[in-house]
């Protein structure tokens, strides 16, 4: 009975934050997401959004200036995020070290990641799985960027799969964002996400899931990157 | 409909469109229509999401998206123009001081359409000013013409402006950089050198610069105090 109170009212708590974030977006860009979808799990706290792209940024899109909107969108994204992160940690009692969010202009879908230093819960799965998964990710990634030292899966569910891998960034990489070569970066990351994109049916066969987006976050200052893959609710393949 | 009732529609117009692209509309948005020219001057235009980029320093990102967006809109706004007046938008031009939180639509008319303005300044000093100080900057235009539009608003388009390096520039495909430099340059020596107070008798609210650098001309709205 106790552990259902509590369920109730964490699922209450993080409705309560989803449409917190929904209003605090609708406020600084103009226009909210049409969903906006919360998960928890250990000390990360994600945020999944629909239909976020506002007027101003269709207009950019079709004008060919994505990078634009995108760095556009880093900044404002920003300030919003570390205005949400306190009362994230008031409501939920977690603190938050790191924030990373990816943005899928063409789907039309976001996700924002909060993170912890000491996030150390990775999901407890068949470690047959975890490898078979790792070697793909290795295997697909091998032609885009670099093998990651390590690698675990920190979330694992019907909707969504969320892994974690350490020491990615090659040294060039590493230069770009000492030098502060943004933009670089952002067109290396799309690439790689493009890639990961087209290799989208190998991942299905391995999830056994319809995969319906897919992010990555790069944290290039801790070498590290979070790749996320959303499923499609509807369908289970067969 | 009065040529009043014209400019209210278009303002109108104009603000709706802005609120719906920016998620936040302007707080005002006045039309002057006088003989070829048509003049929209803004007061509080930026929107939550450029009041943050503000605030982180990324003054070129605002007024790059800025510059794009409303490019986009000019066509429409155009249109409304030629159904509301009559008449058709030969060339328009638009600028945004951010530290003042205005900005300007300038369209050229292919036909006259509203009333004439007959100003009692002395046009050739304003003229000779302009002048100087854009040698101070560059060089002197090869032309300069004055267009009173309204007791606060004058429009001064110099042609013959740009130096061969800033010719080279452009073709190189370095525009936006170029503009985002000449207009903080230029605006810098106008309202720091410029004697524009002496000149109209009035003390100057806002100075807009714009450029047609395929014709090799600018036009420069100078916004006084009514």
């Amino acid at each position: 009975m106790k552990g259902e109170v509590y369920i109730k009212s964490n699922q209450e708590n993080l409705v309560y934050l989803s449409s917190k974030f929904s209003k605090l977006l609708k406020r600084r860009f103009g226009k909210g997401p049409e969903a906006c979808n919360v998960f928890l799990k250990g000390n990360r706290f994600y945020v999944y959004m629909r239909q976020f792209i506002t007027p101003a940024e269709d207009v950019l899109m079709n004008q060919g200036q994505l990078e634009l909107a995108h760095n556009f969108r880093s900044t404002v994204m920003n300030s919003v995020t570390q205005e949400f992160i306190p009362e994230v940690s008031k409501i939920l009692g977690i603190s938050f070290d790191y924030f990373f969010h990816d943005w899928n202009y063409d789907k039309n879908t976001g996700i924002l990641l909060l993170d912890q230093a000491q996030s150390n819960h990775e999901e407890n799965i068949d470690n047959s799985f975890q490898t078979s998964l790792f070697h793909l990710i290795e295997n697909v990634g091998s032609k885009y960027t670099k093998k990651p030292a390590s690698f675990k899966i920190v979330k694992f569910t019907q909707n969504i799969c969320a892994t974690e891998s350490k020491d990615v960034l090659l040294p060039l990489e590493k230069l770009a964002y000492e030098k502060g070569n943004v933009d670089l970066l952002l067109h290396h990351a799309w690439n790689i996400k493009d890639g990961y994109w087209k290799n989208k049916e190998q991942f299905e066969s391995l999830f056994g899931r319809l995969i319906e987006d897919m992010f990555i976050m790069w944290d290039y200052k801790n070498n590290r990157n979070y790749l996320v893959f959303i499923f499609n609710k509807l369908d289970t393949m067969k | 409909m009065t040529d009043q009732k014209k400019e209210e529609y278009i303002s109108s117009y104009i603000s709706k469109l802005l609120r719906k692209q920016f998620g936040r509309g302007p707080q005002s948005c006045q039309t002057t229509v006088t003989k070829n020219h048509l003049v929209t001057y803004i007061r509080g235009f930026l929107s939550p999401m450029e009041d943050i980029l503000l605030e982180y320093g990324q003054n070129k990102y605002v007024d790059y998206a800025r510059n794009v967006i409303i490019t986009h809109l000019l066509d429409e706004i155009k249109g409304v123009v030629q159904v509301t007046l009559g008449v058709e938008a030969v060339e328009y031009y638009h600028d945004w001081n951010l530290p003042n939180n205005s900005g300007v639509l300038i369209f050229d008319l292919d036909t006259e359409s509203g009333q004439e303005y007959n100003s009692d300044v002395d046009i050739q000093r304003v003229e000779l000013e302009v002048g100087r100080i854009s040698f101070m900057v560059e060089k002197v235009p090869d032309q300069i013409k004055t267009y009173p539009i309204s007791p606060s608003i004058y429009l001064i388009e110099r042609s013959g402006i740009l130096i061969q390096i800033e010719k080279a520039l452009i073709e190189k495909g370095f525009e936006n950089e170029l503009k985002f430099t000449k207009d903080e340059l230029e605006k810098r020596y106008f309202h720091r050198d410029g004697r524009f107070e002496d000149i109209f008798n009035k003390s100057v609210m806002d100075i807009f610069i714009d450029w047609n650098f395929k014709k090799d001309k600018s036009i420069m709205a100078i916004i006084l105090r009514a």
